[in-house]
């Protein structure tokens, strides 16, 4: 679930990201035959760019909560995420 | 659809959340990496954002569309990672312990900070570095800069930071003569300036035998000091002066 629905907040963007980088997360053996070195994404996603009383950025984001055009679509931006494979030992 | 706060963000605080929040992804992902083999990181990210600009004369700000809103401007950023050598190659290094940011020099105006900072210079280094290439500060910046005003808040923000802090004072015997001995901290900078420290006994001036970063000598001649408290004053340079009463 990458939307919070208690408070409709949009989930940090980094955890969003985290959820894309994780489309193959049971690879607990050593890899053999043929596995993807490099996944590109580019899709539309919504994003939170809220400005905190200090002056920071809290940055959430996700993909679209609406795909139906209704009165008003929500805006979308765009987010594309080259994920490459590494061997970690 | 999520509510969006409408102020406005600088570009600067945006790439800052944007970087933080990529390596927090980076982080999970090696903690990831600990158990498994092969793993995945993120090696480019770009992001297209549909903003509106706004300019106050002085910084460019942007708000997010939202919903509804058409015309927005279409900002593209690209983030890739680069090397540990590349970071050292380009990257400044960071404000050191005897430096002083330019953002917290007391009592600097926001003007003359935003023109030095439009001008790469953030910390008095910087500011030391562009006077030793000859750089007239008031000519390359855009707004009318006092030098020695700024030069003067500078040495006065390095003293507070650099503040005296006394240990121990006594009056003792030093080479036949007597002086006020105090021991401490921070006594003496390295450029007191001239005709620093100088030292005050009852309003009356008294000449300072040693002065060091930890130890002060000042001569007083006995007779003059006073049965009750002896006010002694000793200004250490423009920006910092020690009082303390003696009893003989």
């Amino acid at each position: 679930m990458l939307v919070r629905r208690d408070d409709l907040a949009l989930m940090p963007l980094s955890e969003f990201i985290v959820a894309m980088a994780g489309f193959r997360d049971d690879t607990h053996a050593p890899p053999d035959g043929i596995v993807p070195t490099a996944v590109e994404l580019d899709l539309p996603v919504e994003l939170d760019v809220e400005r905190k009383p200090d002056g920071t950025v809290h940055l959430g984001g996700g993909p679209p909560t609406q795909k139906i055009e209704t009165s008003v679509m929500p805006v979308f931006h765009r987010l594309a995420v080259r994920i490459i494979a590494t061997e970690a030992w | 659809m999520a509510e969006r706060a409408a102020p406005s963000w600088s570009l600067k605080s945006f790439l800052d959340s944007l970087t933080l929040e990529l390596d927090k992804v980076q982080e999970t992902l090696a903690v990831k990496a600990v158990n498994r083999r092969l793993t995945y990181t993120v090696k480019d990210l770009s992001l297209e954002l549909q903003l509106f600009p706004e300019f106050d004369g002085e910084e460019l700000r942007f708000t997010t569309a939202r919903p509804g809103e058409t015309g927005a401007a279409r900002i593209n950023f690209e983030l890739g990672s680069i090397t540990d050598r590349q970071i050292r190659e380009t990257t400044r290094e960071p404000i050191t312990r005897d430096d002083v940011a330019i953002e917290l020099v007391e009592g600097i105006d926001p003007r003359t900070r935003a023109s030095l900072e439009k001008i790469g210079v953030s910390s008095v280094k910087d500011l030391e570095q562009m006077e030793k290439h000859n750089i007239d500060i008031e000519k390359v910046s855009d707004s009318p800069i006092d030098y020695r005003k700024l030069a003067q808040m500078i040495q006065r923000t390095r003293r507070r930071r650099l503040a005296p802090h006394v240990r121990s004072a006594s009056l003792t015997t030093h080479e036949g003569e007597t002086v006020v001995a105090i021991e401490g901290e921070n006594l003496v900078t390295a450029k007191p300036g001239p005709g620093f420290p100088r030292a005050f006994l009852n309003g009356e001036e008294v000449p300072v035998r040693t002065a060091s970063d930890t130890t002060l000598r000042i001569g007083v001649d006995e007779s003059r000091l006073a049965p009750g408290a002896n006010a002694l004053q000793v200004a250490l340079d423009p920006y910092a002066v020690l009082r303390m009463n003696l009893r003989p």
